[in-house]
């Protein structure tokens, strides 16, 4: 396994994240988006960042590849504008599609919307979803008989909404 | 030497780890600040430069400050998803205080401070007053804590732009 997925591996397994991106340019960096990190102050996170990164599985080498993870919570990463992140849609054998996306009851609620807001489409209530890498919620989605609601078709919606991001491997 | 834009981002990450060592390590508290000044201020430049190479800021955080854009802050899209005002207004003051703190420290007369001077400055700004202990650690901590902010702030508007 690359330096990178290890990290990547710890960091889910310890701090519980909502999204976590790192580029891996002449070194690691990038972002972990936590609610861990509420009421932590900025240097105390780092302290936190980097007692995950001793006891991951990293080589001595792996470890200096390490710039920076910088340690922020949701509400700090929505002020840079962060769209609400769509991390698979499926297509179920009833006509209908199911969401997973990452992000709390207010975000699944602003995906929903924007597939209610198509006429004849009709969802869920939006579920965490146990057990997943991160914080994940769910939520399923139907068209009319008449029209039913395919992964293309949602994938549509979703992808022309400005403040979603449906991610390359959904 | 031209630097460019990506590698002015690259500097800015390691002097904060640097800074955050010597922070702890307990005996450099002025090189701790500088090391974290030098760090909010290449990243400063990197953004500054990703949108005008040929902007001439010199160490002058301020100026570089406005002309960076790191404080923007996407009130659109907060509003869009619900946020209410006094979230948002809380997010925007949280930024610029850090950013004052770094701006205030990192003043060009102490960039080359030693611990010395720091602590003469401190005094004259009347910044030591009811802290307990060291004062020059405390606002180190103070110091490297803003900066650390600042450098979140930056690492996560730098992701956006490169998508």
């Amino acid at each position: 396994m690359a330096a990178k997925e290890k990290i990547v591996d710890a960091l889910f397994r310890a701090l519980k994240p909502e999204y976590v991106r790192l580029d891996d340019d002449d070194g690691i960096s990038g972002i972990v988006v936590s609610r861990l990190f509420e009421d932590m102050s900025a240097l105390d996170r780092q302290t936190k960042i980097d007692e995950v990164l001793s006891a991951a599985p990293l080589s001595q080498d792996e470890r200096r590849k390490v710039l920076m993870i910088a340690g922020v919570t949701p509400a700090e990463f929505e002020t840079v504008g962060a769209r609400i992140r769509v991390h698979k849609i499926r297509q179920m054998a009833n006509g209908a599609v199911e969401v997973l996306l990452h992000g709390g009851s207010s975000d699944a609620g602003y995906v929903r919307d924007a597939l209610n807001n198509q006429k004849g489409i009709r969802t869920t209530e939006p579920k965490p979803v146990i057990g997943a890498p991160g914080v994940l919620m769910s939520f399923r989605a139907k068209g009319p008989s008449a029209s039913p609601l395919t992964r293309a078709k949602a994938l549509q919606i979703l992808k022309s909404d400005p403040y979603i991001e449906v991610m390359s491997n959904a | 030497m031209q630097f460019r834009a990506d590698q002015y981002y690259q500097v800015s990450l390691e002097p904060m780890q640097q800074a955050r060592s010597i922070y702890q390590g307990g005996a450099a508290y002025a090189l701790a600040i500088y090391c974290g000044g030098l760090a909010v201020e290449s990243l400063l430049r990197a953004f500054r430069w990703a949108d005008d190479s040929s902007f001439e800021g010199r160490h002058d955080l301020s100026e570089l400050l406005r002309a960076s854009g790191l404080l923007r802050i996407d009130y659109d899209s907060l509003r869009q998803k619900g946020a209410s005002e006094e979230a948002i207004n809380d997010q925007g003051k949280k930024l610029r205080a850090a950013m004052n703190e770094v701006v205030i420290l990192w003043h060009n007369n102490l960039r080359f401070a030693s611990e010395a001077s720091l602590k003469t400055f401190l005094h004259k700004a009347s910044r030591l007053h009811g802290i307990k202990g060291d004062p020059v650690k405390k606002h180190a901590m103070d110091f490297l804590d803003a900066a650390q902010t600042v450098i979140n702030h930056g690492v996560m508007l730098w992701q956006l732009k490169k998508k």
